[in-house]
């Protein structure tokens, strides 16, 4: 039901569009797919900025996650590009050191990698993507003296990420994407403490290894993008499990008995690429 | 204390909560407990024999720490609370697995129940002081480390305020415990202690053993090691273990009896007198 009301509603937002278009094959959307910015060209949004560095290759950053003092920095390389194809490689990597939120905390920095890449074909009107992006989650040694803690976890997951765009018009697109998690593995350590009585306390700490690939673990994301010159605008729905931004991984949520409870949230997104 | 498996809750991106400034942190490896086998091999199989020269030579040695003896045994009483207190602890960690479907908010971090059978280990935090007066700061703590799969348990005390005792007494440096069994309440520790009584300051660098209300420490004698085992009056009866087996001292007969055959002598005296 809520579904359908999103999807009744940006139907229509359509019309509304105006008649300044940029969708085109020179300006192509790139979220998602293997374009990539143009020479020059400079993107700024809502959660990040990017600069087409050469034509075939961009650089971004979240800036609101330096906000959080967490640095990144991500890139997109297009290594090949016919008349309707394009393949991309994509990385990034963000980090932070503990310290930067407490004098108190362990000198530990956090981090997490990834890599990816992208195959994109164009079959008029459609744009038909697929990315196969690895994180990598971590963080740099720590001794048992250092901290109290109360659960990390780091390891390696991969999921595909289908996209499928019809572009309407050369201002507004429908977009079909999904995130699809192929392994997601984490060493995970975690604590847990009581008090037991007035002298006594104890804290629990278990190291181990965890698979998460138990069921599938995907969502699917439904969007209108609009593009009135400059500015782009990109209302959806997304159905499933949580999305990290960022760090790509998914994240499946359950109930209090650890049965999976998938739901669905807005989303929005706007920039303006200049 | 193999065998046994703890719930314990988890916060799988924690790192990221961790990233975003949450209380969550990070993951340590669990601590190297220290080497008993030693000491251990050493309450087991001494070295030394007992004969005309050693037995007097050894009483008198007794006998001239008397005072560290009751030190000890008040140190025993000290110690046989702290293992009150691991037991307690073990037997509630389980209950750790009914608080595990706590969740976490943050950036959608997921909490559920993890079973660890291995490498898993709990610290526990014992605040000394008198019953009508229990906190750390006037009164110091004792910290120790326990491994799920480790017999040894160990950690330090700081500043301790060792209750049921008639005169101030306070505890300071690491000690380590051998467990073979939690529940039969004997153990073999290894201090490295000072200990306070009053202005009195007296120093404990050695290893002793506590099994079916008698203490037992080494004594070592022109290079050779035996085992004395003291019951409630030891300015009365003595127990020595040596190379061959237990011997049963009468100090007022100024004899030892030979009592059961331990080690693998050629022979044996029966009785030694002085």
């Amino acid at each position: 039901m809520v579904v359908r009301l999103a999807m009744s509603l940006l139907l229509l937002l359509v019309p509304l569009a105006s008649t300044w278009a940029k969708h085109s094959d020179q300006t192509p959307i790139t979220d998602g797919t293997a374009h990539t910015l143009n020479a020059g060209e400079v993107r700024v949004g809502l959660f990040n900025v990017e600069t087409g560095l050469f034509d075939r290759l961009e650089l971004g950053t979240i800036h609101l996650l330096w906000l959080a003092k967490v640095s990144n920095l991500y890139s997109k390389v297009r290594i090949f590009q016919s008349e309707d194809i394009s393949v991309s490689l994509s990385g990034g990597i963000s980090w932070v050191n503990a310290r930067e939120y407490s004098d108190e905390n362990p000198d530990v920095t956090i981090y997490a990698v990834n890599g990816g890449v992208f195959f994109t074909k164009l079959v008029e009107p459609y744009t038909l993507s697929l990315g196969l992006v690895v994180t990598e989650l971590g963080h740099t040694d720590l001794s048992a003296q250092d901290v109290d803690l109360n659960g990390a976890g780091k390891g390696t997951s991969g999921l595909i990420r289908p996209q499928v765009q019809y572009r309407l018009s050369e201002r507004t697109a429908f977009v079909l994407d999904g995130n699809i998690q192929l392994f997601q593995r984490y060493e995970v350590a975690a604590s847990s403490g009581m008090q037991l009585n007035e002298r006594v306390r104890y804290d629990v700490y278990g190291n181990t290894e965890v698979d998460l690939s138990e069921g599938l673990t995907a969502n699917i994301t439904s969007s209108v993008v609009w593009s009135w010159d400059t500015f782009n605008l990109r209302l959806g729905y997304r159905y499933g499990d949580f999305s990290v931004p960022v760090y790509d991984i998914l994240i499946p949520i359950t109930d209090e008995n650890g049965a999976r409870k998938r739901s669905g949230y807005p989303i929005m997104d706007l920039y303006w690429r200049f | 204390m193999n065998g046994y498996s703890v719930g314990i809750s988890w916060s799988l991106f924690g790192v990221l909560c961790a990233g975003f400034g949450c209380s969550e942190s990070l993951q340590v490896p669990p601590p190297d407990p220290p080497s008993l086998e030693a000491l251990v091999n050493t309450f087991e199989a001494p070295s030394g024999h007992l004969d005309e020269d050693t037995g007097p030579r050894l009483v008198e040695r007794v006998a001239s720490t008397v005072e560290d003896l009751e030190q000890l045994q008040v140190l025993g009483g000290f110690l046989e609370e702290l293992l009150a207190s691991i037991s307690g602890t073990q037997e509630s960690t389980s209950a750790l697995r009914q608080t595990s479907t706590d969740r976490f908010s943050t950036l959608g971090t997921q909490v559920r129940a993890l079973e660890v059978s291995g490498g898993a280990w709990w610290r526990m935090t014992y605040t000394c002081g008198p019953d009508d007066d229990i906190n750390a700061k006037r009164h110091g703590q004792v910290v120790l480390n326990v491994l799920y799969d480790s017999d040894i348990v160990w950690g330090e005390a700081s500043d301790c305020f060792v209750p049921n005792t008639d005169q101030p007494t306070v505890v300071n440096g690491p000690l380590a415990l051998y467990l073979p069994s939690l529940e039969s309440g004997e153990y073999l520790t290894d201090l490295d202690l000072t200990y306070r009584v009053g202005e009195n300051e007296r120093e404990f660098d050695l290893g002793f053993r506590y099994s079916q209300d008698t203490f037992s420490v080494i004594q070592e004698l022109d290079g050779a090691t035996f085992v004395i085992a003291v019951g409630s009056d030891p300015t009365d009866t003595l127990g020595i273990r040596d190379a061959c087996g237990d011997w049963s001292c009468e100090l007022s007969q100024t004899r030892c009896r030979f009592a059961s055959a331990t080690g693998d002598c050629d022979t044996l005296e029966q009785e030694v007198t002085w």
